[in-house]
Order: structure tokens, then sequence, then C-alpha cells
């Protein structure tokens, strides 16, 4: 996409001081949440507090699978037995170059979730070694194709 | 850059054949419906969002266009991409074609290079765009710009707004609710409901804050900034009664997040629940625990609180149209929030013994459209109501213009990946083989790219008045010949008509996640 990519030389403290500072952020918007999920307006289906850690080794891991729920699966060989855990978008652990083979440790942070396509082990958190990536949110829902701030990456431009 | 190059070059191409009316594989020359390059002309403000290839796009600006097959230097994008973060960029001299059936080709050229664009005319005042490079699949709208409209005083009165996208964590969100501007200020006694996650915010007031002209792109674009609890927008406006909006990402945003949408002004919305009486279809896009979720529906409302002839189509990915009433309904009811008089807000629930319980929040502009939001249990999601009148088979014989969008895998390799398309059609009132028509498309799983000048063929078929209120669904199916190298294809869509000039539809197919709209076409005079 080098379309986008050169164009970070646009970028300026061009807002001004007064609106920059009113912007959300990744705090405030995660702090908004939390608020509203104290305040039991929560109706994901996911429940952070029933989370599970699985810890094994990759059986098999399908980059793109028509399974349901459709996307990146991996079976996990766990000391009680197998498990497929939905990994949400592979294009997601590219992003963050996150390689899963056959054979690897893994640790899946996740839990069982029913929804109306079936009852699947969704993961929240992916890890191999120490890195470990994030592909739901803290309720559930898969998270978009967005990648860590950078320094050019998040330039602000537009209205002056 | 090339790519592009060689993109628009095989496009010109490919026009050129068409028109020569040559082999097989080529498209018929299209009706003549009258539209041609001077029926673009002037400043047109588009929205757009979709994938690039690292990520979510989005995207508002404007061109402009010389009636002639010329785009003029002048117009801007403001974008937010992963690798480029939040820009403005200033658009160059580039061109366009528009043929006789709407359909046809822009290119806008920035520093970065030249970027192509799919369209379809609905009118000379607008139609729908899609990104048609091969490489970003996006696709929104386009519309001729008042520039009169373009002062602090321009865009007065109130507004109903629906944003969406990603928070600044990368969490899908939806933002939808009513604001009043008034030279330069955000006033108070607005409200917004928030769907952050399947975390609801609940309804929210709004306190005063200010809205301004960007000093260079004001003026002559329309560029402006508003800011409202702790929410920041720049945007362009179309009129005195809409705007299209873009969030501006805070300093820790990750990279990419934003939401986009557009504001309405509003005009006698409903205050009270006998004001909310009659049917209303609605069409939403929005994500679930397990992915993309396209839905499409309507309802009777009776005035006092209760809804009837309740029709829904919920798509998600891998999966056949789960299509509701399923069970037994029970516990359906709506209600006009009479806590914020004037806002429009209301909500609308109902409870099928077999698929759960549906819930929305809705903003009215007026007594028939407005915008809704998802808030079921595990979903974020929002789009548009409308007051539904239907439409007969006979009454939707017409042309129009068309464009959908969603997500589509790839049942050879499993990648799933955006789609967006965008066409023309006609609907004869033949009981069959009744459509007609063309379209430019994105198909980005296994890095298809995009394809151009598809010719269609296929059937609607409208049950009754089209409404979907006796629980009897309007069908359609399209089938993409496969001309100028476009895959061959065949897609179905469950239909709801709102009216004559405007449809729902939502994918049925398995491997598919995509809705969107069908407008009927204005010729110009």
């Amino acid at each position: 996409m080098a379309v986008f990519a050169s164009v970070g030389l646009l970028a300026g403290a061009f807002l001004l001081a007064s609106t920059a500072s009113a912007q959300r952020t990744a705090e405030s918007a995660a702090a908004a949440q939390s608020k509203a999920i104290a305040e039991g307006r929560n109706h994901s289906l996911y429940d952070a507090s029933k989370e599970v850690s699985l810890q094994g080794t990759v059986a098999k891991f399908t980059e793109n699978s028509t399974d349901l729920p459709v996307g990146a699966h991996v079976l996990v060989q766990t000391s009680s037995g197998q498990v497929d855990v939905h990994l949400g978008n592979p294009r997601l652990l590219k992003l963050n170059n996150m390689t899963i083979s056959q054979g690897a440790n893994i640790r899946i942070v996740g839990e069982p979730v029913s929804t109306n396509q079936g009852t699947f082990f969704l993961a929240r958190l992916v890890q191999q070694g120490t890195q470990v990536v994030a592909v739901r949110s803290t309720t559930g829902i898969p998270l978009g194709l967005v990648g860590p701030r950078t320094s050019a990456s998040n330039s602000q431009a537009g209205v002056r | 850059m090339k790519r592009y190059a060689l993109l628009l070059t095989l496009f010109v191409a490919g026009f050129g054949v068409a028109c020569s009316g040559g082999g097989s594989s080529t498209l018929p020359p299209p009706p003549p419906l009258g539209f041609s390059n001077s029926s673009l002309k002037g400043q047109y403000a588009f929205p757009m969002s979709g994938q690039a290839p690292d990520g979510f796009i989005a995207r508002i600006g404007t061109f402009i266009a010389d009636g002639n097959g010329g785009i003029t230097a002048g117009g801007i994008e403001v974008v937010s991409t992963f690798s480029g973060g939040f820009q403005l960029l200033n658009f160059n001299a580039s061109t366009y074609q528009v043929n006789s059936d709407g359909r046809g080709a822009i290119n806008l050229t920035n520093i970065t290079g030249t970027i192509s664009f799919s369209i379809t005319m609905t009118s000379t005042s607008g139609g729908f765009i899609c990104e048609t490079d091969g490489v970003t699949g996006t696709s929104g709208t386009l519309q001729l710009q008042d520039t009169s409209a373009f002062t602090l005083n321009g865009i007065n009165g109130p507004f109903v707004f629906d944003t969406s996208g990603l928070d600044p964590n990368g969490v899908p969100d939806s933002i939808v609710g009513q604001f009043t501007l008034n030279a330069g200020t955000v006033q108070a006694g607005g409200v917004f409901d928030e769907n952050d996650g399947a975390v609801a915010s609940g309804p929210t007031a709004i306190t005063a804050n200010s809205y301004f002209l960007d000093t260079t792109n004001g003026a002559t674009n329309g560029l402006g900034q508003l800011s409202f609890n702790g929410f920041v927008y720049d945007f362009i406006i179309v009129n005195s009664k809409k705007i299209f909006m873009i969030e501006v990402p805070g300093q820790t945003a990750l990279a990419g997040t934003t939401t986009i949408g557009a504001a309405n002004g509003q005009v006698a919305a409903p205050a009270a629940n006998p004001a909310f009486n009659g049917n209303f279809a609605y069409l939403i896009a929005g994500a679930s625990a397990t992915g993309s979720n396209e839905k499409a529906g309507r309802f009777t409302t009776n005035g006092s609180g209760g809804i009837s002839a309740i029709a829904l189509d919920d798509k998600r990915l891998g999966s056949s149209i789960t299509q509701i009433p399923s069970g037994t309904i029970s516990n359906a009811s709506y209600n006009i929030d009479t806590n914020f008089p004037g806002s429009g807000r209301g909500t609308v629930t109902f409870t099928d013994s077999s698929k759960g319980t549906f819930s929305f929040i809705f903003y009215m502009s007026s007594a028939n459209q407005g915008v809704i939001q998802d808030n079921s249990a595990g979903l974020v999601g929002d789009g548009v109501i409308m007051a539904q009148t239907g439409g007969s088979q006979s009454a939707v014989a017409s042309d129009y213009a068309f464009n959908w969008s969603g997500i589509s895998t790839n049942t050879t390799n499993g990648v799933s990946a955006e789609e967006d398309f965008v066409g023309h059609v006609k609907f004869t009132s033949a009981a069959s083989n009744n459509v007609t028509g063309a379209m430019d498309f994105s198909e980005l799983n296994s890095n298809q790219g995009a394809f151009h000048d598809s010719a269609l063929t296929g059937g609607l078929t409208i049950n009754g008045d089209g409404t979907n209120s006796s629980g009897s669904r309007s069908g359609l199916t399209v089938t993409a010949a496969g001309t100028n190298g476009a895959p061959s294809n065949t897609l179905k869509f469950t239909v709801y008509v709102v009216n004559p000039t405007t449809i729902f539809v939502v994918s049925q197919d398995t491997d598919r996640v995509t809705g969107g709209t069908f407008t009927k076409q204005v010729t110009p005079p």
C-alpha cells in the first residue's frame, strides 16, 4: 500500500490544542467501556471473568478455516485433550508477525462461548514465547485490523 | 504506483472494447438512460470505508468535476489508514468518465499517485462510489455539494448522526445520536448512544462544545471540525442539512483507528409513541464474537408502543441466513424516549423463542428516516431505518444504481476479505429473467483484485407489496457472467422494498456477509 505509506511527511500538530486535548484516547475509550460494564451495560456474550488459560502444543493450525467460525483456528493439545480454538482474523496475526507452527508451544487465554452459530472456544490472547497478540476485545469482539501506534503513523493532519 | 496506472489503462481499454460491441466476452452497449460526462459536474463530497492491505481504511473528501471528463485540482481527502495514519491530502487534476447507464470511472490523484474508483450515478446530484484499484476495497456515496453552506451558520440546526468503525483500541464501535449546531457551538442538550465492543454507553447527554471551519479548506471544500464529549470529528459540508464525518484519533489511539459516518438535518422527528406509527425497514452492518454480521428487517408499529409483522434476515459468515420469525415472537415493543425530547431517540426490541432477543436504538431525523444501532447480545452494528411503503413487482420495474459491501470467503482457499460492488441494473415486470445490468467490483479474498464491466443477469421476485410483512420473503438472484476477466458468480439476496426508489438487500450465500442498497436512478434532463 505504498500509495499511502509515504505521506507521513505531512505529519504535524495541526489540530488546535484545545480540541486535541478533548480527543478520546485509547485510555479514555477503555475507561468509558469499563465504566459502562461496571454499570451493567455489557451485552457481550463473552464474560472476561470466566476466561481460562490453555497451555499446550499446536496439533494443527489452519490459517483460513471455513469451519465455523470462519477464520484462523488452532487445535491445541493440552494435558487433558485437544481443544479447537478460534483465533479470529488471520491477518491480525500476520500484522503482528506471529507465526504458528505445528508442535510449537502455545498459550491461549479465552473461553467457550455460545453464539447463534454454535458454541466455540474463542481466543482473546494468543501467546508464543514472550509474544502476546490480542485478537479479541475484553468483551470478545474480534479486533479490527490495526497495529501498534508508531511515532509517524498517527500523524495529526486535517482541520486547523 | 505502476499497478494503479496499469489498472487504469486496462479499465479505459475495457470501456473501449465494451463500446465497440465486440465479441462474446464483452459487455453490450449500456441502455440509453442519458447519463454522460456532463452529468458529473460540480463539487462532490464522499465518505468511504473498507479494507486496505494493512487494515481498516476510512476517508471523507471532495472532488471537482468539470462536466467534460476532467477532475479539477482543488479537492481534498481526510483519510485514516494503519500505515499512513490520519492525513489530509490534496487532489490534483485527473480524469473521469460517465457512461449512459450512469456507470463510470473516477481517477483521483494526490502526491501518492492515482487511485481508481468506479461509480454509478443515481442522478446528477450523486451516486455510489467504489474503489476498484485491485489493492484496497472501499465504497460509499458521492453527493453534490452546496458551496453556499460553507459557513459556520450554513449548517445551523439539529442533526442526527451515525459514525462507526474502530475505537482507539481497535474495537468495533458505533456512535449514534443527535446534536444541534449553532454559529460555531455544539449546543448542550443533544444525546448519543455508543456501542463499543458490545458495551452500551446508555443515552448520554451532550455537553456544550464547538465547531469551526478550516482556515484553508473551509470556504473551498467545506472542511471543518466539531467536538463533543471527548469525540473530535473532522467534517465536510455537503449542504445545509448534511455533513460527512470522520473521527480524529487521539495520540494514543492505535494506528488506523477511526469512526466514519454522516449527520443529517433533523426535521419534525417523532416526539412520542403516537408519532412513530407505521411500517419501517432497516439495514445494519456490524460485528459479532464470531465475525461480521449483516441484517435487514422490518416491523410495523401501532402508535402505542407495540410492534408486529416482524421480519428479520440475520447473516453471519459461514452459515446460512437466519430468518426471523424462526420461533414465536414475544415481548415486541418500541418506545420513543421522552427523557430527551426532540432528539428522535427510540428503542425497539423483540424476542424470538428460537433465536433470542433483538434490541435496537434509533434516532429519527424525520418521521420517515433515521439511524439505527444494534444492541442485541454480543453485537456491534448500525445502519439506516426508513419508513416502508413497499413496492410491487411492477412498481420497481425501473433502472437502479446499487452498492453492496461486506466480507466474502474464497471457497477454494478459505481466505475471507472485503468485497465491494457498484453497478446498474434494470428490473422489468416480467415474471422471470427480469434483471439485466453491469457492475464493477473489488474482491480482495486471495487478492483476486478488482473487476470491471461484469455483465449481470438474474431474477427479482417481489412477493406482494415487497415489504416482507407477511413473512414471505422477496428475493433477488444476480449472476455475474464473468465478462472482462471477472469471475462468474451468482449472488442471492433477500429483498426488502422500502419504497419504489429504495431497496435494501442482504446476502443469503453461506460464503458472504454482504448487503446494500438499490436506489432508483433519475435520468438527467
